[in-house]
């Protein structure tokens, strides 16, 4: 192993038991760990919002004469302003323009691909299932929107058929949020183990026998 | 006064066992797959092999768009599906005319690719010697900064990416050229010229952004089909969006999913141990969640009440 491999992972190794110890109970070299991860993040966001400013509006405008991308840092340092309380307000004209912008890009886009597209394909695909499992899939994913729908419908009391449907929507939210929650776990569980295998392999195996990684 | 000393039930202390004993049972659990690869048997899912069938069945002459925006902190989880992805797409024979533009969207994967790239992912040396005319790596790009940026660069790369890894400027490139003229307009490289994305994020609300910006925008829509590498818990969110005529046609969970791969596609790699890991740590799981209830309900009706 190389000398700057090793002491990536002699570095890697040291913030890594860091963070494992917190499972024992907060401590000093946890959050020195953390603080180390946090400066390494921060460190890295500047060095690229540099390298950016450098290559999209810097380099433009002193090479090419491309002043106007010099407004958008301008937008951009008009946010700092937000630091003050007595000129906060002038940040606000560029977060209303960024606001703006995202909203309007997201919104046309949402209501199709989220909206319209799900109630067709909703129903759509009841008449165009072929195997068994397909039909199966697409009366499921029919009766849980239809059913989860009815549970946000509060403008009626959920007594009669809107209590069964509401009912059976809570049942279906509940079995989402369970799966949800199950993969959650197991990818937690994934990042436990590429840490060991780290651990296991770069270090014990790697740096300290000497073996091949 | 006699003090009254309260005894303590089997259910009581199965009940409160030092979690720290179950954290280490975990970990015992967790690193014998590591030591030792157990091989627990697995069978290839639906969506993996449609995903294989997406990449490995294009039309001659496809261009694919691959989109990495997975960091290196969740790395264990999906960097085994990136891993037999990359070498799906080398496996794909020269006479079938892929082209390939590929970029990162986070600073540390971008160096993990990178290195990869330069040994287990390593391309075939047809590619290798056709750089920039069958495929080109532009490197790190912010594309997801945000979902404005993402728009931006679907209607028009310039606008976002204008030099490769290498520093050639984006339109001096052979492959980017003909990329470009697959669809009007000639002159801009955007997403009506891509057969496919192939995408890999960890984010579960990505799904609606990428399907909003590469599916439904542009007039007329650009819908570009995607696949889609991800982690388990991102699959409720990827749903809505599957199937064989929507923007997603196949995806791959974590490393439960890149196991299924690895063995479809016979390139073995991590994926599989990561799979034991998970498999071996998911039998503690549920034996801790037997043992949970067993106390709880042994304390609640086996218990004699006091008098």
């Amino acid at each position: 192993m190389a000398f700057q491999a090793q002491a990536g992972t002699l570095m890697a190794t040291i913030v890594i038991v860091s963070q494992l110890t917190m499972l024992w109970k907060d401590n000093f070299f946890f959050r020195w760990g953390t603080r180390i991860v946090v400066a390494y993040a921060v460190a890295d966001s500047m060095g690229w919002s540099l390298y950016y400013l450098n290559t999209r509006f810097w380099t433009p405008f002193t090479t090419k004469g491309e002043w106007w991308w010099m407004l958008a840092v301008l937008a951009g340092l008009m946010l700092y302003f937000r630091l003050s309380r007595q000129y906060g307000w002038v940040a606000k004209y560029p977060l209303g323009l960024q606001l703006g912008l995202g909203v309007g890009v997201a919104s046309v886009a949402m209501l199709r691909a989220q909206i319209l597209d799900q109630v067709v394909w909703t129903v759509r695909d009841l008449f165009t299932a072929k195997t068994t499992m397909e039909v199966f899939n697409a009366i499921v994913a029919f009766v849980a929107v239809a059913s989860v729908v009815s549970y946000f419908f509060f403008t009626r009391e959920h007594t009669g058929v809107l209590k069964v449907s509401a009912f059976v929507g809570r049942a279906f939210m509940m079995a989402s949020i369970a799966v949800i929650w199950a993969g959650d776990y197991i990818w937690a569980m994934a990042i436990l183990a590429g840490v060991l295998t780290f651990l296991v392999n770069s270090f014990v195996k790697g740096l300290l026998l000497g073996m091949p990684v | 006064m006699a003090q009254k000393v309260e005894q303590k039930t089997i259910w009581d202390q199965l009940g409160m066992i030092d979690y720290r004993y179950i954290y280490a049972v975990f970990l015992v659990l967790l690193v014998i797959p590591v030591i030792q690869p157990v091989g627990i048997p697995m069978k290839i899912g639906p969506t993996t092999q449609i995903y294989y069938n997406t990449i490995m069945n294009l039309p001659k002459g496809s261009f694919i768009l691959f989109h990495n925006w997975v960091s290196l902190d969740i790395w264990s989880d999906m960097g085994p599906i990136i891993i037999v992805t990359f070498k799906m797409l080398w496996s794909i024979p020269k006479d079938q005319d892929i082209t390939i533009i590929m970029y990162q969207s986070t600073s540390d994967a971008a160096i993990k690719i990178h290195d990869l790239l330069k040994a287990e992912c390593k391309p075939p040396q047809w590619r290798l010697d056709t750089y920039g005319q069958t495929w080109v790596d532009l490197g790190y790009q912010l594309v997801y900064a945000s979902e404005l940026t993402m728009a931006a660069t679907a209607a028009n790369f310039k606008a976002v990416v204008t030099k490769d890894y290498y520093g050639t400027e984006i339109e001096k490139i052979p492959a980017i050229q003909r990329v470009m003229k697959k669809a009007a307009p000639y002159d801009v490289l955007n997403a009506y010229d891509f057969d496919l994305m192939i995408w890999g994020s960890w984010g579960c609300t990505d799904p609606d952004v990428y399907v909003r910006q590469w599916w439904t925008a542009g007039s007329p829509p650009y819908a570009l089909p995607q696949l889609f590498m991800t982690i388990g818990n991102c699959v409720p969110n990827a749903m809505p969006y599957y199937g064989k005529d929507k923007p997603i046609r196949a995806f791959i969970p974590g490393a439960a999913g890149a196991a299924e791969l690895e063995l479809l596609t016979g390139f073995k790699g991590d994926g599989m141990k990561m799979a034991d890991i998970t498999d071996l740590g998911g039998i503690g799981t549920v034996t801790f969640f037997i043992l949970g209830n067993l106390a709880f309900l042994g304390k609640k009706f086996l218990t004699k009440k006091e008098e």
